[in-house]
């Protein structure tokens, strides 16, 4: 990938696509460094990796009245926590992606009298910042189960975790529209023999989720999302993004 | 956003200004020309900002507008101009074209844009069109809107 100006980023916060209402996005992950420094360190300081810890600001024009809009969304959200997915340039399948589990610590709007309302966000990562892959785009409706295209993300050995976030940014249809993804892996693009590794819980409204493995080593290097779709002329929006660490 | 179309909805904006009694009508065009009828506002130049959020969500327009009136009297056509450009009353044009806000939360210009904002007037001076002396001043209309319609 190389050098790029920042024209198209994306920000998915829980169940909201914040895209169009953005011009600033940040992320920043750190590990604390721990002095250890003894009398055999050879005149140089020894550091030691502490705890690790990431956040996610965002800043733009402020818009309220629907509960994708920046305003509905925050104000929901404040306090609590939900899959944030940044990407850097568009969210089209195998695009760059980096999400983690963000509790929504901050959120500022105002300015003074002749500004575009602006507002400023702050997610602090609560699980590790992953840096991953988008699975499922967002522009795309889905209106009848079915499977996402395969990312060959590698084998995952004892001790990492798959992660997979999942964004619903729209819902309709009657009935009880309902959409219930998963995660899927094979040792082959084609999963002639798919075996499902994590289940979000049924969404019939918009909303975040974000799950992750146990830790156990999975042999498979292929992964997919799928979801299954009930209800009556249901349709839904929604990005998702699966990544190992 | 559809800019010629933004520009005919600021002269629409325009036309429902309140001029004095006695006073001939404003003409307005979205459009700058050659064929001036005093008192006369058009849309004329104008400054894009694209890309002020990710994913062509905003951009943002600065349109530079003037309104002329005749010089054949000096004392009428400045108190005519300085009604026109005061920043309040009937006769202003900043309160005629900022009611194509809209309501709080609704589209301004008829859905066309996110908001406008009548920012300032500038250029107080005579103008020359097609070989005709006009007095006139410009007013900057800084107007936001989608930038991928």
């Amino acid at each position: 990938m190389s050098k790029q100006i920042l024209l198209d980023v994306r920000l998915f916060a829980v169940g909201a696509d914040l895209s169009g209402a953005s011009n600033k996005v940040e992320l920043s992950a750190e590990v604390e460094e721990k002095d250890a420094t003894n009398y055999r360190s050879g005149g140089w300081k020894e550091v030691l990796a502490g705890l690790a810890s990431s956040t996610i600001t965002a800043e733009g024009q402020w818009e309220a009245g629907d509960p994708g809009k920046v305003d509905d969304a925050s104000w929901a959200q404040l306090g609590g926590t939900g899959p944030w997915t940044v990407s850097p340039n568009d969210a089209t399948v195998g695009a760059l992606a980096y999400f983690t589990n963000g509790l929504r610590s901050s959120y500022k709007l105002g300015g003074q009298v002749g500004d575009i309302a602006p507002w400023a966000a702050k997610a602090g990562g609560s699980w590790p910042m992953v840096r991953g892959q988008i699975a499922h785009p967002p522009g795309t409706a889905r209106t009848a189960s079915g499977t996402g295209t395969s990312l060959q993300l590698g084998a995952i050995p004892a001790g990492k975790r798959l992660h997979a976030a999942v964004h619903v940014l729209s819902v309709a249809g009657t009935a009880t529209p309902t959409i219930t993804a998963r995660v899927e892996s094979d040792n082959a693009t084609g999963f002639p023999s798919p075996v499902t590794q994590l289940t979000f819980a049924g969404a019939t409204a918009q909303g975040g989720q974000i799950l992750r493995t146990d830790g156990s080593a999975i042999a498979d290097d292929w992964y997919r999302i799928a979801w299954t779709i009930t209800g009556t002329t249901p349709s839904f929006l929604f990005a998702a993004a699966l990544g190992i660490a | 956003m559809d800019i010629f179309a933004a520009r005919g909805a600021i002269a629409d904006a325009a036309r429902l200004v309140a001029m004095p009694t006695g006073t001939a009508a404003l003409t307005c065009t979205g459009y700058a020309t050659d064929a001036v009828t005093t008192p006369h506002f058009y849309v004329g130049d104008y400054n894009v900002t694209f890309d002020k959020t990710f994913g062509r969500g905003l951009d943002e327009i600065e349109f530079t507008c003037a309104v002329l009136v005749s010089r054949s009297d000096d004392l009428s056509g400045q108190k005519l101009l300085d009604g026109l450009l005061s920043g309040g009353g009937p006769g202003s044009l900043k309160e005629a074209i900022e009611v194509a806000r809209g309501a709080p939360g609704q589209a301004a210009l008829g859905g066309l844009a996110d908001d406008l904002h009548v920012v300032r007037v500038q250029s107080y001076r005579f103008y020359e069109v097609a070989g005709t002396q006009y007095l006139g001043a410009e007013l900057v209309v800084r107007v936001i809107g989608e930038g991928d319609t």
